[in-house]
């Protein structure tokens, strides 16, 4: 497809009846948001991706029918997305609300051809390009997109390609990888080292990086009128009891946060909950880096 | 481990209560005219006021005893025989029932779930039981416990401080361990409040229990009860699903990195 028409591609959806969303400007800020035209499209990651389960979410919206809506996003959201969907999905329960919602959602990725932050490290992890997960993949080959489609959206301003495209775009997305330093997801955290201290010694406690984070599901309820919304295990309520709080410290819940990413979560589910995007690092008023957490407990390779 | 999944609507159902014991000071029983058929012993529910929802581990299949420890409990404490109760569930696993012998220690408020193991197993298990109370009046379900149990199990009570009309022991329920024999193939049953739970474990395995053996029913803030809030857990261990009963053997040093000295 020409990039030319992508614009006219997002019309087109538009037009059937998808709700789109997509990097935008808004209020002079690039975020995710729905797009009322394609024109609107801007290719460039927005600071905060849109989970879908983002912001409050009532229970008994259940009932509520949930609009067939395209994500424009990257490699990093759809990774995470199908973190979520193990979750939320693929365990002991299903959740209903989730399901609902993540039915009604379509993912194209826009596989990065630079990196998109001096923090991310998705080279590390599932690279720009992937093999699944989403429902069209677009790869910036110069003045075409070359396009995957695992899906049934429409093919409008699209020619077929030959072979010899896939290896352009597998190429296209070099720079991600020339760019980005390395980190080996070969570690194993330890318990009784100093670094955790160090870390809550920094830490203000804001939630910025799970908040941030396109992988943190944790969530809390408010029962003022049972909407649920993303917490933070770094806050000291998360665990708090009527008898007690067993992360009273700080320092235990930055081993929490940490150990939940890179140990527990891959011990149930056998990957880091991480796709290196970055952005809790980028979100950290005070500068804690996951990747020299994951360096540090590095085996060396 | 591919199990079969349940849909989870996560919305409570309205269950009328239709009788209301108080058991001891700030402790009541509410038997709820929706109960849940299917549920095993060690289970327990969401229960739920208009403003809160708080996991209890069910005593019976529609009975639930609770403590008033804070907002949620304090409201459904203080509901009436007639009054709604949101619920739902079961949740969470059960008491090993693959067992001939029994040794259970509880204490306080931990004794719940233990009535609904002692409704189905009582006359067909070996069981003995060790339940500490605080007083005689903080003693819950007395006439269960005092009377009713004793016939069928060998129950051994034990309070920290005793009043004038109590004739029994007085000390801490670690201390009836003392006066029973552990004998092999035995399995042990804990729940109760933290303290009381780490020197049960450390007493047993000093008498020489095997971990696997050795059960704890766990506790922790839940907002969901079904493994999507990623609250409750202890190490890779989610309480909600994966618990709340944990052999010994499997969150030893998950615990002992949450300070139990174990």
């Amino acid at each position: 497809m020409s990039k030319g028409d992508l614009p006219k591609y997002i019309d087109s959806l538009l037009g059937l009846g998808f709700r789109v969303i997509a990097p935008k400007m808004e209020g002079g800020s690039l975020v995710y948001g729905y797009l009322s035209s394609g024109s609107e499209f801007r290719d460039a990651v927005p600071a905060f991706f849109s989970k879908p389960f983002m912001g409050r979410e009532n229970i008994f919206s259940l009932k509520d029918e949930f609009p067939s809506t395209i994500y424009f996003t990257r490699s990093c959201e759809v990774a995470a997305v199908a973190m979520l969907d193990d979750v939320r999905l693929r365990g002991p329960f299903a959740d209903a609300i989730y399901l609902r919602k993540r039915k009604s959602i379509k993912l194209i990725n826009i596989a990065c051809t630079h990196s998109c932050s001096s923090k991310a490290f998705c080279a590390s992890l599932q690279g720009p390009r992937l093999e699944s997960g989403y429902s069209m993949q677009l790869t910036d080959v110069g003045d075409k997109y070359f396009v995957e489609m695992n899906d049934d959206l429409p093919i409008d301003h699209m020619v077929p390609a030959d072979k010899e495209w896939l290896s352009k775009a597998i190429n296209a997305v070099r720079g991600v990888y020339e760019e980005q330093s390395r980190v080996s997801m070969n570690y194993e955290l330890k318990w009784s080292d100093s670094i955790w201290s160090e870390l809550a010694n920094k830490c203000i406690e804001c939630g910025a990086c799970t908040l941030a984070c396109p992988t943190c599901f944790c969530y809390s309820m408010d029962y003022r009128d049972w909407s649920r919304q993303e917490d933070s295990c770094l806050w000291a309520g998360f665990t708090r009891m009527a008898g007690g709080n067993p992360r009273q410290s700080l320092d235990s819940r930055m081993r929490q946060r940490f150990y939940h990413k890179l140990s527990y979560h891959k011990d149930r589910y056998g990957y880091a909950l991480c796709t290196g995007c970055g952005r809790c690092t980028t979100a950290c008023p005070v500068d804690i880096d996951i990747r020299n957490v994951i360096n540090h407990f590095s085996r060396g390779d | 481990m591919e199990s079969p999944r349940r849909l989870e609507t996560l919305l409570p159902v309205r269950s009328r209560i239709i009788a209301r014991r108080e058991e001891a000071p700030e402790t009541v029983t509410l038997a709820l005219d929706r109960g849940f058929p299917r549920a095993l012993p060690g289970q327990f529910i969401m229960a739920s006021t208009i403003d809160g929802e708080v996991p209890i581990s069910l005593a019976g299949e529609a009975l639930i005893t609770f403590k008033r420890v804070g907002r949620t409990t304090g409201k459904l404490f203080g509901l009436s025989t007639g009054d709604f109760v949101g619920t739902r569930g079961p949740y969470g696993n059960s008491w090993p029932g693959n067992y001939d012998d029994y040794l259970i220690i509880t204490g306080g408020i931990g004794i719940p779930p233990i009535r609904f193991f002692m409704d189905k197993y009582l006359g067909r298990k070996n069981i003995t039981l060790l339940y500490g109370a605080r007083s005689p009046s903080d003693i819950i379900y007395k006439d269960l416990v005092l009377e009713e149990w004793p016939r069928k199990a060998n129950v051994l009570v034990t309070v920290d401080r005793g009043d004038a009309s109590w004739r029994g022991n007085v000390g801490l329920v670690t201390a009836l361990l003392d006066k029973v024999e552990l004998r092999r193939g035995m399995a042990a049953l804990i729940i109760g409040p933290e303290i009381m739970m780490i020197n049960a474990v450390r007493a047993l395995i000093n008498m020489g229990m095997e971990a696997h053996d050795v059960y704890l029913s766990l506790e922790r803030h839940m907002e969901c009860g079904v493994g999507f809030c990623g609250h409750c857990n202890i190490g890779k261990h989610y309480v909600c699903v994966d618990g709340p009963i944990f052999r010994l053997s499997d969150v030893r040093d998950e615990l002992s990195r949450e300070g139990w000295s174990i």
